[in-house]
Order: C-alpha cells, then structure tokens, then sequence
C-alpha cells in the first residue's frame, strides 16, 4: 500500500488544493499545537430520551487524548464507547460538561458550525463502513470533498490519490453493493481523510470484517496516523485491537472505568511497537 | 456542495428507486397531459366558434352595404338597412381614411345566369320553360382572392379559385342545393364545367326590349361557405367587374333591376376588436348602414372565459393531486434513507445541502412529469381535434385547426415544476432536521 | 456510466423528438395553379332564332353558339350571342354588327339565311348585304369571321312548316303568303349557296359548308336535324352545326387563351 505524504503546511479549514469555497464555511481556530488535535473532555454526561423517560448514557466522563496520540475506547456493548465518539465526532451535542478538541470549544457548535467541523476537523470511520449505495467508490470518496465545495479537478486528483494509498484504484468505479466488507472499510477510510482532517474517529472499523481483514485495515489505519501526523481514537471491543493503541480507556455503564497509557514505544498491552 | 453537485446526486437519488420515480412521474404527466389537452381544446373550440361567429373572416370585420343606415337600429349587430345608396370610389376612399380602419375591401357583384351542363335545377326556379334545366338565375360575389383571410369565407371541398383567375370560381352549398346536391354530395361538383351569363337589356330597332347575355366558362374549383355577399358564386374581382360592367351599361329602361352601383358593398377591417364600435359609427355617419357580431362575440368571449377558468381549476387540481404523490414518495424515501441522510451529515452535509437535494429530486420529477404531460395533451388534444375536424368536414362543414400553444406548453412545466417543489417541502424539511447521528444507529 | 449517459441521451432526444412532433406542423394552404397566358378570345354569336337555341330542350345550354363555345374555344373564351330572333342580314348589319365591334370580337359566326330565303330576298341583294356585313365584322382582318351556308332545303328550319301550311313558325319567324315551289326553292337556296361561298371568300371569311354537313331528311338513321314542326333546330341539329362550326374553326382562332 501506498503511503499519503501530508501535502504543505498545518492543514487548516480552507479546502485543499486551493479550490473555492462554497457556502458557509468558518475557519475554526487556527491549531498551532502540532499536527494532531488534542481531545479533552471534561464532565461529560449524555442521555437518550427512552419511553419511560431519560436514560443516561454518559456519566460524568473526564478524559483527555493528547495531541498525535492513538486511543482505543474499550468496554461491553451499551458502555457508551460509540456515544462517546458521537460527541466528539460532532455526530451528537454535547448535553453536559465540556468538550474541547484542538482548543476549540466543540459544545458551543452548532448548525453550520458543527457541519464544517464535521466536514473538516474530523474523519469518521462507521462500523458499517457508512458509503452510499448510489454512488461509486471514487464518488463516495468524493463526497465529502464535494460538500467542501472543492473544484472538480482539484478533488478528482485528491480522491484519486487517496483511493491509490488504500489500493482501491482498479475498483474506484464500481459500487458498495460489489465491493467485499474490506475493500469498503478502505474507500470509508480513504473518504474519512480526503479533506485533510486532524482528527480520524472510528467506530468499531473492524467489527464486521474477518481477522485477517480487521488486520489489513488496522495496520493502514496505523500507518495513516503515523505518516499523516492526526489524532486516531477507535471504538473497538477486541482487546487484541485494542491492545494495539498507546491510550485505552475502559468504559462501562457511561462511566470511564481506567485509563491505560503506554510508554513511547510500548503498546498498552506490553508489547513493543514493531513494524510500520 | 455546489448547485451542480446537488443536482447530479439528487438525479442520482432518483434513479436508485426507478420504479417509483416512474411512477410519481407518470401521476403528474397525465396531470400535466389532462390541464394541456383541456386547454388547448378548449382554446381550439374558442376560436372555431369565433370563427363560425366571423363567418371565416377575422373577428374585426365589418360589412358595410351600399344602403343607408337605418337610425333606430343604431349598436345592433345585424340591423335592417335603409334605402340602398351606391357605393363608389370616393366613398371607399373616404371610408378608407376613418381612424380605426385597418383595410377596406370592396365586394362586387353580378346577375348571372348559371348553367350547369349535366345538372338539372330541383327548386322549380330554373331558367328553362317549365322552371327546371340546367340554367337559373343568381349572382356572382367578386372578392379580392388574395386576401380571402380576410373575408367572411370558409372552404368546406377543393380551394379557392386562384387570384384573378377569370376561369376558376367556387360555389356555396346554397347555389348546389338548389340542384339537389347536399351534404357529402358537394365535394363531387369540384371539377366540374359551369358556364356563367350576364344579362344585359337592348331595344331593338323597333323599340322591342332583348336581353342579351355575356358568357364566361368556368371551372367549379371549390365549395364555400361565404358572407361577403349575397350570391352562390364566389370569383375573382376581375371576372365579377367584367360582367358587372357589362349589365350595368344596358338599357335602364329595359333592365330596370340592374344593380349599378360600383360596389356592392365593403368590407372593413378595423383595428381590433375595440375599435369596431367607433368605426361603426364613422361609417355610418359617412352615410351607409354595417353590420358586425362584436357583441355576439363579446358575449360568447366571456362565456369562454368562464369555460377557461373552470378547466383550468379542474387541471390545477389533477397536478395539485398528482403533487400529493411526490409528498408521499418523498416521505417514503426520508423514511427509507435516515441512515444515508446521516452519512451524509456525519461527512459534512449542511441542512441545506440535504434540503437542496430533495427539492432538486421533486423538481426533477415535477419537470420531467410535465415535460411528457404536455407532449402528451398536446398530442391528445390533436387526436380529438382530427376526429372531430373528420366528422365536421363528412357533413359539409368547416374543420377545425388546433394551434400549438407553446406559452402553455411552457407554463405547464413551470407549474408542475413549482407544485412539485412545493410538494416536496415538506419531506426536504424532514430530511434537513435528520440529526448526523442517524448515521450510527443500528 | 457510460451506459447510464447514454441512456440519458437517448430519453433525452426522444422527448425533444416527441415535442417537436407533437407541435406539428402548421396546416398547408390549399396551392392554387398559375394563371393561364394569352389574349382572351370574344367571340359574338350573329344569327337568327336558330342561335337563341329556340327549339332546344335547354335553350340557354343547348343553342348551338353555345355549343361551340364550349366546345371549340379555349377556356377564357368569351361569349356575347347577338342573335336576335327572325333576323334578315339587312337588320343584323344594324344591331348585331355593331355589338360585335364594340364588345372587340376576335371570333364572330354568322348563321342568317332562314329570314331572308323564306321571306323571298332575292340572292343578289343577299350576297351584297351578306358581303358588308362580313366585311364589317372582319374589322379590317383582326377578326376570325366564320359564316354558314344553307343547309339542305328540306332541313331549313321554317321551311318543312311553312311547306306543311304554318302562318308562322312561331314567335320569329313568318312564313310567306305564298311559298315558291319547291324546284324554285332549291334554285334559290343553290344560288344563296354560291353568292355566300363568293362573299366568304372576297371577306377572307371561312366558309362553313352546311350544306354537305347536314343530312337531307331523306337520309336514314340518325337524330332529326329539326324540331317536330320543322320551325327549329332540334338539340342534335344545334349539336351538329356547332360541331360543323368547330371543325371549320382555323386552329390559331381555337388555341388562343
């Protein structure tokens, strides 16, 4: 597989390749922190709305995940782990507490606010993989470059280098529906980075694929975080996965139970860091 | 996400559920086909009935007679006239100078003996002895044939005679049935070899008056109907005026019925509807009586109106129904894309962006509805024409002539567009306010 | 996708394709054919009551000028029939004469011999009156002048009934108080034959030899060549001078518009 060179300066808002803008589109502010995004949150609570009233999901969650750093969110089903993403990821609002990605204050976003930041600061990866049946492997791609308002040109190159990077250019023009679980999970993560984002959030990426597969995948995902310099957090429930992260926090019934953190070149789990 | 981009994924939203795409397509193109076709054929209907109205000519016509204006029948349509008055080159010419007046035509008329070889007159008014033969007595109309537009003249078979032909000429079925030849019976005449006589009155040396005729052979080319004047044989001005000339310059002791004015009468052309009435006046204050449907047509136009209006609520609705059908279809596909919606957010969708999209999906199939709906009714409302232009025509009467109302064309595909999209606000909305995390609900 | 496009395309040309159809194309105007060329031909009938069409069945139809004109003349041809009942040449040099300069005749025939035969003008006055008024209708050689001699004497229309004992053949013509005999008769009609063949040809006139045409009544088969009474020409009889007329028309006179 090939490998994204990170292209110019810190990547801001502004969309890539120099293409225009279209819509509204505010510049957050300006990350002079590194390449990666700090995410730190403090006194989380979230809750649902069930039939017989609220039920709470998050409870008083206060964790941070430094800058460049790769954290695993581990713990049983219904633990808040992809909850706690939702909030980060600007998928949800946060409802209580403080939430803080780069510096920037993510709870007081909203509407097209939260839309850019979705767009740009952040590339979220689904459990299941999230690409739209109508369209092609290259257009989901695409797509996200394409809410940007990124000229034609400048984001057919971008998508299909990033379609190179994920061995994906000989399949680039068929759809989902023909494409098996890991060659989608790859054109997910090749859309999660096609605008340059600093901040990469996957939501169990490896949950309906086989071992040899969630491998595949976990290993460019790694690679991308190293070479690309941003910030990975992935929701996983295999500690195996897990175990490959430098920072795991254990979640169960909305709370953070520990929070493990590797030493530089330690995997959480004790083993050492080998290999791409 | 530029407009362009939107359109392109919403045709691609639409294509994913082809099935029902065609389905809310189809509802609102026999909507749209339904409000076409109704219009047009009642704009047809309007201007056929008009037409009938004008008798052939346009509805700014007036016809004046070489009569005096009859005072208390001042404002009638078609009042009786007073004691006749020639009609001569000056008075043309000055009626011809009113404010108002777009054309003056004049219309001249002939005696003329009519014999029809092969043909026996069944009226009892044939010139023979017993009153039967092929002769009888009638008179030739003489128009300006190059702007039989412009006349109160309607072909039913065959053409009209060619501009001053002096061996063509048409004939009215009132002529025809005078010999007993009616309804489809009439095209068979066209073809045939008539010979026309104009009488002129002489006394002989002795002081016996003789009437001597002047004969012209001519072939029937066509059957018309026609109110330019009173008379079952319509020809050029040059063929009338000759045979004109001819018994106007007789004996006036001899002939004393000869009608010597040089003009039977005008026909007027004003313009436009509104100016009818002040022209009217104008004439007959110049000294002769007319005659104009304007308030038939006035009243028959209102009426129409109402007719319009009508059909075109009953097509507002039938598209307003049709437009039902995308709501339902739109919602049904919300329903059916919440997760794809929140994909969609979750990689940095506005709402507006999915807003645009789903009204750009009710457009596209709003437009395209109307766009074969109105190919549709405009093809049906010439189906219908033709078989009623099949039927009008088998029983000797003018057809019908459908025009193509390209404004209406238009204006349907703008307001099945317009309904569709305002169909589809509702679900566009529902879609916009989707939340992101939809995208990760099981 | 690039079937997709394609399809697109197609779906796209039939409904600009079915529009177009639909607005149709607007309705064709009746052609008319061009006007035909040429100077008009008037031709004025000079005769007696033999070219009123009395004795006919259509009389305004069936008189044999009227045959002849539609017959024997182009299509613009006009017609002005002259003619006037129990004429003489004498009286036709008078009033039909003149008609026929004014209305500018380019082809005139001239039928007048019952009147005078029957009325008893001796064949030298005849033939002079005869030769003016031929001279006078050919208007200087501008005009086609076809004149008819007397047929067989027994097919004379008057003749049988003024022989049977008729005062008068009707409203026209009378019949002499005496009747010469028939030998002196047919002296006189060969003399009129001669004097007329002499006047045609001193006016550049064409001869129309009824005469030869004509059948005597003694010719068997056929459709009678007079009326009943013998005062008229039947419609086969008007039907055959017309013909014989026709067939004496110089091809120039017959072809102009």
């Amino acid at each position: 597989m090939g490998i994204v060179r990170r292209r110019g300066p810190v990547p801001t808002d502004a969309p890539a390749g120099g293409g225009r803008s279209r819509g509204f589109d505010p510049s957050p502010t300006p990350f002079t922190d590194g390449d990666g995004l700090a995410v730190v949150g403090t006194g989380l609570a979230h809750r649902y709305e069930g039939p017989s009233g609220p039920v709470p999901v998050l409870v008083d969650v206060t964790f941070t995940v430094p800058r460049d750093g790769y954290a695993a969110l581990v713990g049983p089903s219904g633990a808040g782990k992809t909850t706690l993403l939702s909030l980060v990821g600007g998928l949800e609002q946060v409802q209580t507490g403080r939430l803080e990605v780069g510096g920037q204050d993510v709870a007081s976003l909203e509407g097209d606010e939260l839309a850019a930041y979705r767009r740009s600061t952040v590339g979220f990866i689904f459990q299941n993989f999230g690409l739209l049946e109508a369209l092609t492997a290259s257009e989901n791609v695409e797509l996200a470059a394409t809410l940007a308002g990124d000229r034609t040109a400048a984001r057919r190159r971008r998508t299909a280098d990033l379609l190179e990077a994920v061995g994906m250019t000989p399949r680039a023009s068929h759809r989902p529906g023909a494409l098996s679980g890991g060659e989608r999970q790859r054109v997910a993560i090749a859309r999660a980075l096609v605008n340059s984002p600093r901040l990469i959030l996957a939501d169990e990426p490896t949950g309906n694929l086989d071992a040899d597969t969630s491998d595949e995948v976990m290993h460019l995902l790694e690679s991308l975080h190293r070479d690309r310099g941003c910030t990975l957090m992935v929701v996983t429930h295999d500690r195996v996965l897990a175990g490959r992260a430098t920072q795991q926090l254990a979640l169960d019934r909305g709370r953070i139970t520990s929070t493990t953190t590797a030493a530089p070149g330690v995997r959480p789990t004790g083993a050492p860091v080998s290999g791409p | 996400m530029s407009w362009a981009d939107t359109v392109r994924f919403a045709a691609r939203s639409v294509l994913r559920r082809p099935g029902r795409a065609a389905l809310t397509v189809v509802a609102v193109a026999l909507a749209a086909a339904l409000f076409t076709a109704m219009l047009t054929m009642a704009a047809t209907a309007q201007g056929r009935v008009l037409n009938q109205l004008a008798k052939g000519g346009p509805l700014a016509g007036i016809q004046v007679a070489a009569a005096a204006p009859n005072p208390s029948q001042a404002g009638v349509d078609n009042p009786t006239r007073g004691a006749p008055k020639p009609i001569d080159q000056a008075a043309l010419d000055q009626i011809a100078r009113i404010h108002g007046v777009d054309v003056v035509l004049p219309i001249v008329t002939a005696q003329a003996l009519v014999a029809w070889p092969g043909h026996t007159a069944t009226d009892g008014n044939g010139a023979g002895p017993t009153g039967s033969g092929s002769v009888v007595f009638d008179q030739l109309v003489g128009v300006d044939l190059s702007r039989l537009g412009d006349f109160p003249v309607t072909l039913s078979a065959g053409r009209f005679p060619t501009p001053g032909s002096m061996t063509e000429v048409d004939v009215t079925p009132v002529l025809l049935a005078r010999y007993g030849i009616t309804g489809t019976r009439t095209r068979s005449v066209v073809g045939t070899q008539i010979v026309l006589g104009a009488p002129r009155g002489f006394r002989s040396a002795d002081g016996t008056p003789v009437f001597r005729s002047r004969w012209t052979k001519a072939v029937v080319v066509g059957v018309v109907t026609q109110q330019a004047g009173s008379g079952g044989v319509l020809a050029s001005l040059a063929l009338v005026q000759a045979d004109h000339r001819w018994t106007a310059g007789g004996d006036p002791t001899v002939d004393t019925d000869a009608n010597r004015s040089p003009y039977a009468g005008l026909f007027v052309i004003a313009r436009g509807l509104d100016a009818v009435p002040s022209v009217r006046a104008e004439v007959e204050a110049v000294g002769y009586s007319t005659s104009a449907p304007e308030n038939l047509i006035a009243t028959v136009e209102r009426y129409v109106h109402v007719v319009e209006i009508v059909l075109t609520g009953i097509g507002v609705i039938a598209l307003a129904i049709a437009s039902l059908g995308i709501t339902n279809a739109l919602l049904a596909a919300v329903r059916e894309r919440r997760r794809e919606i929140g994909i969609l957010k979750a990689v940095g969708a506005r709402d507006r962006d999915v807003l645009r999209s789903f009204l750009i999906e009710a457009a596209v199939m709003g437009a395209l509805g109307g766009l074969i709906g109105t190919v549709l009714g405009l093809a049906l409302a010439r189906l219908v024409a033709a078989i009623v232009d099949g039927y009008l025509t088998s029983q000797g009467l003018a057809g019908v002539h459908v025009s193509t109302p390209y404004l209406l064309g238009i204006g349907t595909v703008v307001g099945a567009t317009v309904l569709a999209v305002v169909a589809g606000t509702v679900p566009a909305r529902r879609a916009a306010r989707l939340p992101a995390r939809e995208a990760v609900e099981l | 996708m690039r079937s997709t496009r394609t399809v697109r395309l197609a779906v796209a040309s039939c409904a600009v394709g079915a529009l177009l159809a639909a607005c149709g194309t607007p309705r064709a105007t009746p052609t008319t054919p061009p006007r035909p060329s040429g100077p008009p031909t008037t031709y004025v009938a000079v005769g007696g009551s033999d070219s009123v069409g009395d004795g006919t069945g259509d009389p305004l139809l069936d008189a044999w000028p009227q045959q002849f004109f539609r017959r024997s003349l182009p299509q613009a041809a006009v017609l002005v029939n002259a003619a006037v009942p129990g004429s003489t040449v004498a009286a036709a040099l008078g009033d039909q004469a003149p008609l026929a300069a004014s209305s500018h005749a380019t082809v005139v025939t001239v039928w007048l011999v019952s009147a005078d035969l029957l009325g008893g003008t001796p064949p030298a006055t005849y033939g002079a009156e005869l030769l003016r008024l031929l001279s006078a209708l050919r208007s200087g050689g501008a005009t086609t002048v076809l004149v008819g001699n007397v047929p067989p004497l027994d097919q004379l229309p008057g003749y049988p009934a003024c022989r049977d004992g008729a005062a008068d053949t009707g409203r026209s013509l009378r019949c002499p108080a005496e009747l010469p005999a028939p030998a002196t008769l047919a002296a006189t009609t060969a003399a009129y034959d001669q004097v007329i063949a002499a006047d045609a040809a001193r006016s550049g006139s064409v001869l129309v030899d009824l005469h030869d045409a004509v059948p005597s009544s003694a010719a068997h088969g056929g459709a009678p060549f007079l009326t009943p009474s013998g005062t008229d020409l039947s419609t086969a009889g008007s039907t055959l001078v017309a013909r014989t007329f026709g067939a004496a028309l110089p091809t120039a006179a017959s072809h102009t518009a």
